[in-house]
């Protein structure tokens, strides 16, 4: 860190130069006097040759407060929200829903479906990677030069390179985790100890779609007292009872599966029957057990001190051209509910966002350094990207920024994240994610598969409508899908992961932006622009959704209802888990 | 910090806080700022010394801050702590840079305390700042237990202190617990013989604005709300708090929903200003007139979609209460005619509104100041915008301050207009850009004057990052500065600040005097202790 701070210094001169005395006067009075004001200094642009000059695992920064040198102050709207809907099309009912009642998520913002509804900061779309024309470039790129970049790691020199900085947030403790499901034993847990658990779960429709861009994988890490009985022990009964317990939690199932569980170990009968032993199943959902057993339980919110992570990866591609995770990640996120706050809490926090919309306050989060940022609503966000070599380093202030949009304030979201909600059900959800022999399975409430859903919804294979090779293969003529041939697909691997071909140029693209350090102007794998983007937003006269164009939409997933069981389409065995609702949404409104 | 008590003494008078009898709105007596202030580093040198940006002639000092009383074990301070499950040995609630959350300061009538409010998500309570000593006693808080949803020994959101006619303190529960007002009966007391109690006389509502009529027998509240109402608690008896008839105000022309929030399709273009009524949701005794009970406890929500909402606000909806967009704080004043006005902001629309007080419960509505009002007029433009309106605050000639509440990670901070109302009709002529704020994460709260020292006023700096000890170790926390425009250029307004002061003193001298003996006598009980 001491480096890093010198850096900053040579470059900038010494921070905190402002006097006292300056204060007591007008800011115009003092604009002649340049050392008083460092804020109207430094831009985005020092930000940029900062990345580029610098190579620290925690980048220098101009010397000032970092609100100062944000280049988009809306960086909170991702580039998606800028798609042209062109008054039919609709990607954006899967971050965009009305409040579901009993659940703390208030942002209740379904309307956004059908409406733009932008600052006047946002109207412009800041994105420009997007409208960066990058054909040369990828076409300079050979093939052998971007699965080289792909195959090697980039991962386990992260950690020991922060704690030579002296960083003090998270650093990264798994194991291998670049190894992806060599890291993980059968059931999901980290084979080096260190508690994290990898799941199962279906991608968020188009963005985390490898035919998109990129391969993911996410892990959960409950804090002590879920790991360890009421002597302190660490009991792997235990700590598989809560987990199950918080994903019953986030669900609201009123049951859930669980493999061979014994509850001897913890004391408690939690399938009902009466007995202590071995269980898959537990019906008592209502209170943690082990440490945990009087810990706060609110419904549909972790416990504090949950963690996640998540390595956001190129998209691998093997020698028969199958799609993989590889070693090389592009980002390493990592969130940890640093605070249970209360439903009251949530509700004002959730007020204060509609607030800051309806007066037209540009979003702003209280930066935690190196913890990361806080979204007000109990959870800190932090990343690690990578830098112009390919090695990981702290996510700045602005690429941070860029998190904070969908981690607070849309409406689907369940506790502010994704994933866990989308988890295969019960024990067959635990594990290293693997999209093949993974059923389409409908969202809660619906009866179609979810991807051929948003397809159609959608109208293309992502929300921009620019994945040709999406549409060659799922749609029978623009914006009509292929409704036949998605219900004979495989698996969700086969529905959503590219050609051997797509996927290198993705990842080239990609490797351009590294190279370029702009993560501040989007980083969408983009070789071309794509069409149905707008540069810039007319609330009053860009086309709206009609009322029939817009969905309710649980971001849950009813796999009781998946065309085959989660082993592929040979099983066709019963779904595990129990909804405490298994009623269709009433909120929906199919078309 | 050593604290230099400028308040005259007691004997010279003592007036309350309350309402301005002034009419004299002036110009600006400041030369008005140009521009919003670039926020700092947490506890950068700005925060520590100098926080607000002031036009010359405005001096600031620093009265006291988290750091300072919690460094110091003979003063005490709210800070919510972490909240456990009994049993489950772990902290399982942790309020973060919310755990004091310093907000509207009342001054006691002498200028000598000033009382603050926590507005913390549980176990807020009230603190008692006294300038003479520089010291500070937390007087009473909650059990915490508010954070596992258990109000009964709890409170929480304590946004407004007001002291009242008869010496006490109220403060009311805005975004969480269940809307009540709570007030302290012998303020001055030894923190061991504070005594409270729930004005169980009040609707509950999401309260903000507390503000008693010059006649003292009118108590105007808002409830903050997207479609919120105003009300007012007639006393039936002078000084008996417990027992009234709450009114509602309709604007006579609107024609929406007021169940809908302001903003929404059935309330757009919808009349909200010009004549209205206060419509009596309770009678005279304040048994319920409406369906809805005004003064169920319960959680500030949609009345529309949950059936536990505190129960002022459905009671409004019920007699056409016509909705603002998020009222907050509000004064009382008079206009140039001499009725009384009540002065509130309401901080979704950018606006504050003035309502002229009429004879037979009838009532005008005026747009003070919306984003139209022109700003620094005749002076030099300044580049800052009204956000978020949110506190008022009154000088003694009857000037109004408004103040914002900054949004956090901005990257300028909250900032303090002068309203210019030369002719005091109840619309601005202008917004002078009087302050502005430079710490990260935070807003200014509490601007008050002193009643006894016209020149003189507090503001909070409320929520900093810095009050997050974990975030910024030996944090300066949220803070209270005093500022004093006394070498303001214009001596002229000054003069006539000071005489409407004293004209003040002696309009409310027999209630000062009852209060400076009340002071005593509770004083005089800690002494023989």
């Amino acid at each position: 860190m001491a480096a890093v701070a010198l850096l900053a210094t040579s470059l900038f001169g010494a921070p905190g130069a402002e006097s006292a005395e300056s204060a007591a006067s007008s800011p115009a009075a003092a604009e002649t006097t340049e050392n008083a004001r460092p804020h109207d200094r430094h831009t985005h642009e020092d930000v940029l040759t900062l990345l580029r000059s610098d190579d620290s695992v925690v980048p220098a920064r101009p010397p000032v407060h970092p609100v100062h040198t944000v280049y988009n102050r809306e960086a909170i709207v991702p580039p998606m929200c800028y798609t042209r809907t062109g008054g039919q099309h609709n990607p954006c009912y899967v971050c965009h829903q009305a409040a579901i009642p009993g659940r703390p998520n208030a942002m209740d913002d379904g309307a956004l479906q059908r409406v733009y509804s932008f600052s006047e900061v946002a109207l412009r779309n800041h994105w420009k990677n997007l409208f960066e024309d990058r054909s040369e470039r990828v076409a300079a790129l050979s093939d052998e030069a971007i699965l080289d970049w792909v195959a090697r790691e980039n991962y386990t020199g992260l950690a020991p390179r922060l704690r030579a900085a002296g960083f003090k947030g998270y650093v990264p403790d798994l194991a291998n985790l670049h190894l992806a499901a060599e890291a993980f034993d059968a059931e999901g847990f980290a084979k080096d100890g260190s508690h994290w658990v990898a799941f199962r779960y279906k991608p968020m429709p188009s963005t985390f779609w490898p035919t998109n861009g990129a391969t993911d994988d996410v892990m959960i890490r409950l804090a002590e007292p879920f790991r360890t009985d009421r002597e302190g022990r660490y009991s792997r009964d235990v700590y598989k009872a809560n987990l199950a317990l918080v994903e019953a939690n986030i669900k609201g199932l009123r049951e859930i599966a669980v493999a061979g569980v014994d509850e001897r170990a913890i004391g408690v009968d939690l399938d009902g029957d009466g007995m202590l032993g071995r269980i898959d199943r537990i019906s008592q959902t209502t209170a943690y057990v082990g440490a945990a057993a009087r810990h706060l339980r609110l419904a549909h919110l972790y416990p504090i001190d949950t963690e996640f992570l998540h390595s956001v990866r190129y998209v691998g591609v093997d020698e028969q051209g199958g799609i993989y995770n590889p070693p090389r990640m592009k980002e390493l996120r990592y969130m940890r509910k640093r605070w249970t706050v209360t439903v009251p809490q949530l509700f004002e926090a959730y007020e204060g966002e509609k607030q800051a919309k309806i007066v037209g306050d540009l979003p702003g989060y209280v930066d935690r350094g190196d913890y990361g940022f806080d979204n007000g609503m109990g959870w800190v966000v932090a990343g690690f990207i990578e830098n112009r070599k390919g090695q990981l380093r702290f996510a700045n202030h602005e690429e941070t920024l860029f998190c904070m949009g969908c981690h607070t304030s849309i409406g689907s979201t369940i506790d502010n994240t994704f994933s866990f909600a989308r988890k295969i059900d019960g024990a067959a959800g635990w594990g290293y994610i693997d999209l093949r022999g993974m059923p389409d399975a409908p969202s809660m409430g619906e009866t179609r598969g979810e991807i051929a859903t948003y397809l159609e919804r959608a109208g293309g294979g992502g929300e921009f409508r620019s994945n040709p090779e999406m549409e060659a293969r799922w749609f029978l003529r623009p914006g009509v899908v292929d409704a036949e041939k998605i219900a004979a697909a495989k698996d969700v691997y086969a529905l959503i992961t590219p050609s051997r071909e797509r996927a290198l140029e993705l990842n080239k693209a990609y490797r351009l932006i590294v190279e370029d350090q702009d993560f501040l102007f989007g980083r969408d794998p983009t070789t071309t622009p794509p069409i149905n983007v707008y540069a810039i937003v007319d609330n009053a006269e860009a086309p709206t959704l009609p009322p029939d164009r817009a969905y309710a939409w649980d971001i849950r997933l009813d796999w009781s209802r998946a065309p085959f069981g989660i082993d592929g389409p040979e099983d066709r065995t019963a779904r595990s888990s129990q909804p405490e609702s298994s009623q269709p949404n009433p909120r929906r409104r199919d078309r | 910090m050593t604290s230099r008590l400028s308040s005259p003494s007691l004997v010279a008078g003592a007036i309350l806080a309350l309402a301005s009898s002034a009419t004299a709105g002036t110009m600006p007596y400041f030369t008005p700022l140009t521009e919003s202030a670039p926020v700092t580093e947490p506890n950068s040198e700005a925060e520590l010394g100098a926080p607000w940006i002031v036009p010359a002639g405005v001096a600031q000092r620093n009265l006291t801050s988290m750091n300072e009383i919690e460094a110091d074990p003979t003063q005490s301070i709210s800070r919510a702590p972490d909240i456990s499950v009994p049993g489950s040995g772990e902290q399982d609630v942790t309020a973060g840079s919310s755990q004091s959350m310093w907000d509207m300061a009342a001054f006691d009538s002498t200028g000598r305390y000033v009382f603050i409010p926590h507005e913390s998500p549980w176990s807020a309570g009230l603190s008692r700042y006294d300038r003479e000593s520089d010291r500070s006693e937390l007087l009473w808080n909650g059990d915490g237990q508010g954070a596992l949803e258990d109000w009964s020994n709890d409170f929480a959101a304590f946004d407004p202190a007001t002291f009242t006619p008869n010496c006490t303190v109220f403060v009311a529960e805005e975004w969480s617990g269940e809307g009540r007002l709570i007030e302290t009966l012998n303020p001055f007391a030894p923190v061991d013989r504070i005594e409270t109690r729930e004005l169980e006389s009040i609707a509950n509502v999401a309260h903000e604005g507390l503000r008693f009529s010059h006649d003292r027998m009118t108590l105007y509240y808002i409830d903050e709300w997207n479609s919120g109402s105003i009300y007012k608690f007639a006393l039936k008896t002078p000084g008996d708090y417990t027992i009234g008839q709450t009114f509602v105000l309709a604007v006579d022309a609107f024609a929406g929903n007021p169940a809908d929030n302001f903003n929404e399709a059935s309330n757009a273009g919808q009349p909200r200003t010009g004549l209205a009524t206060w419509v009596p949701i309770t009678d005279a005794d304040g048994n319920k007139l409406t369906t809805a009970d005004p003064f169920l406890n319960g959680p500030t929500n949609d009345p529309r979609t949950n059936a536990d909402t505190r129960g002022g606000r459905p009671a409004a909806d019920e007699v056409n209460g016509t909705p603002y967009g998020r009222p907050e704080d509000m004064e009382v004043a008079r206009l140039a005619n001499g009725n009384e006005v009540v002065y509130f902001t309401a901080t979704s629309e950018q606006a504050v509104y003035a309502i002229e007080i009429l004879e037979d419960e009838k009532a005008m509505v005026r747009l003070f100041v919306g984003p139209q009002t022109p700003k620094n007029l005749g002076f030099e433009p300044t580049t800052g915008t009204l956000n978020s309106p949110d506190n008022l605050a009154q000088d003694a000639l009857g000037n109004l301050y408004v103040i914002e509440d900054a949004p956090n990670g901005s990257s300028t901070g909250g900032d303090i207009w002068f309203a210019r109302d030369l002719d005091s009709d109840g619309v601005a002529e202008s917004l002078d850009h009087f302050m502005t704020l430079r710490v990260a994460g935070s807003e200014g709260t509490g601007m008050i004057f002193n009643p006894l020292a016209p020149t003189e006023f507090v503001v909070h700096v409320q929520h900093p990052e810095s009050t997050d000890l974990d975030l910024v170790p030996g944090g300066f926390g949220d803070a209270l500065w005093e500022f004093d425009i006394k070498n303001a250029a214009d001596r002229r307004t000054l003069s006539k600040l000071r005489a409407a002061n004293r004209d003040l003193v002696r309009e409310n001298k027999r209630e000062m005097l009852r209060c400076a003996q009340e002071i005593r006598k509770q004083q005089r009980v800690a002494r023989k202790d």
